[in-house]
């Protein structure tokens, strides 16, 4: 058991995670529920960033990754203002 | 054996996403479901980096995983209480078996007093 | 102004280490990065030097983890067993004194990390804090925690915020 075989297992588990986010972009009630699963998918992009880079051994993308969870704070934050002003259908 | 333990970090930190997953269709309203989804991702997210910084073995790249981590921590769940204060604001119901809710009591008695 | 050096420093620490090189240029760099975002920003406003104390900080944030780690494990464990016991609801808390919008931040971020309690709304004017609580089961039980939350978090990291606070904490 390597890390290596560990890490793809824990990639497969947050690709599930992931499909499961997506789908309920599309299926959710209301923009809230939208931009909720959304702030999960940024989160889970940054673990695989994370997964892959020890996978790899490289440290080229630890820069994105705090990029990545920034961005995705802004644009949550953002869109919860939008909620406020405009509603949430 | 530290391959084991970091690999072992990854998969319950994944395991415990896919989990905030379920939740967010197991809850019946955007209320419970951000505790679903908000509380289980920097939990997992601690994880999984911690046995990736396991893995690199090195301590400058731990530090900016910590560093990542801390940042995570302090802004997903001001982004999750946004997002619910936003919902709420702009009327979206609670379960429709839900029986206490003292925010909307205080603000009819607010309207009315 | 001992607030804003203290910030000021701190950021420029972080910048440097997000450069990853330690040269003057960075260096100054940093200096005018924390200055513009000092002065851009006036209203994020750090906690006061001192107003951590050490100690209790370390207590708070040990028990805080420990805290996550069972909540969590109690939560995922009810997302996956299909009984549906879930009985919530927003229920309303005192701001008890000497919470600064800093540190209001800091217990809104500890209340939404903590599994099972998200902050829905805050009324400013009524110092009135609204908390959204997936096991609502006893009311008053509830309540009685937060707020023993808000006096935890103020003791261990708003230390010199309170307003007319004698060292040793005699009543206001």
């Amino acid at each position: 058991m390597s890390f290596d075989t560990l890490a793809v297992v824990g990639l497969a588990l947050l690709g599930v995670a992931a499909t499961g986010a997506v789908v309920r972009v599309g299926i959710a009630s209301s923009l809230a529920d939208r931009v909720i699963a959304l702030d999960l998918l940024v989160v889970i992009a940054v673990m695989a960033i994370a997964i892959e880079s020890a996978r790899d051994d490289t440290t080229a993308f630890l820069d994105d990754l705090m990029v990545v969870a920034l961005l995705g704070f802004v644009a949550t934050t953002a869109v919860a203002r939008f909620i406020e002003r405009r509603g949430a259908r | 054996m530290t391959e084991l333990v970091a690999g072992g970090l990854v998969v319950v930190g994944s395991a415990l996403t896919v989990i905030s997953a379920i939740g967010l269709y197991r809850f019946r309203d955007v209320f419970a479901r951000v505790h679903a989804a908000g509380k289980a991702a920097p939990l997992g997210a601690a994880l999984v980096f911690a046995g990736a910084a396991l893995q690199f073995g090195e301590l400058a790249v731990a530090a900016r995983f910590a560093l990542v981590l801390g940042l995570l921590s302090l802004t997903f769940p001001v982004g999750v209480h946004m997002v619910v204060r936003a919902a709420y604001r702009s009327g979206t119901e609670l379960a429709p078996d839900v029986t206490v809710d003292e925010l909307s009591d205080a603000r009819r008695r607010r309207d009315e007093g | 102004m001992r607030r804003d050096l203290t910030l000021g420093a701190w950021l420029v620490v972080v910048w440097m280490v997000l450069w990853r090189d330690l040269s003057w240029a960075n260096l100054l760099s940093g200096i005018a990065v924390a200055v513009a975002a000092i002065v851009l920003f006036p209203r994020a406003r750090p906690l006061r030097p001192g107003s951590i104390r050490p100690l209790a900080a370390a207590r708070f944030v040990i028990g805080f983890l420990w805290g996550l780690a069972v909540a969590n494990a109690v939560v995922a464990w009810e997302v996956l067993t299909p009984r549906n016991r879930d009985n919530e609801g927003i229920i309303e808390i005192p701001v008890i004194d000497g919470y600064s919008d800093t540190l209001l931040a800091l217990l809104t971020v500890v209340i939404g990390l903590t599994p099972g309690t998200v902050v829905v709304d805050h009324d400013e004017a009524a110092g009135r804090l609204y908390v959204h609580v997936l096991h609502l089961n006893d009311r008053e039980r509830v309540r009685r925690d937060l707020v023993e939350l808000e006096a935890r978090l103020l003791d261990a990291f708003g230390g010199r915020e309170r307003v007319g606070d004698a060292a040793g904490g005699a009543g206001s």
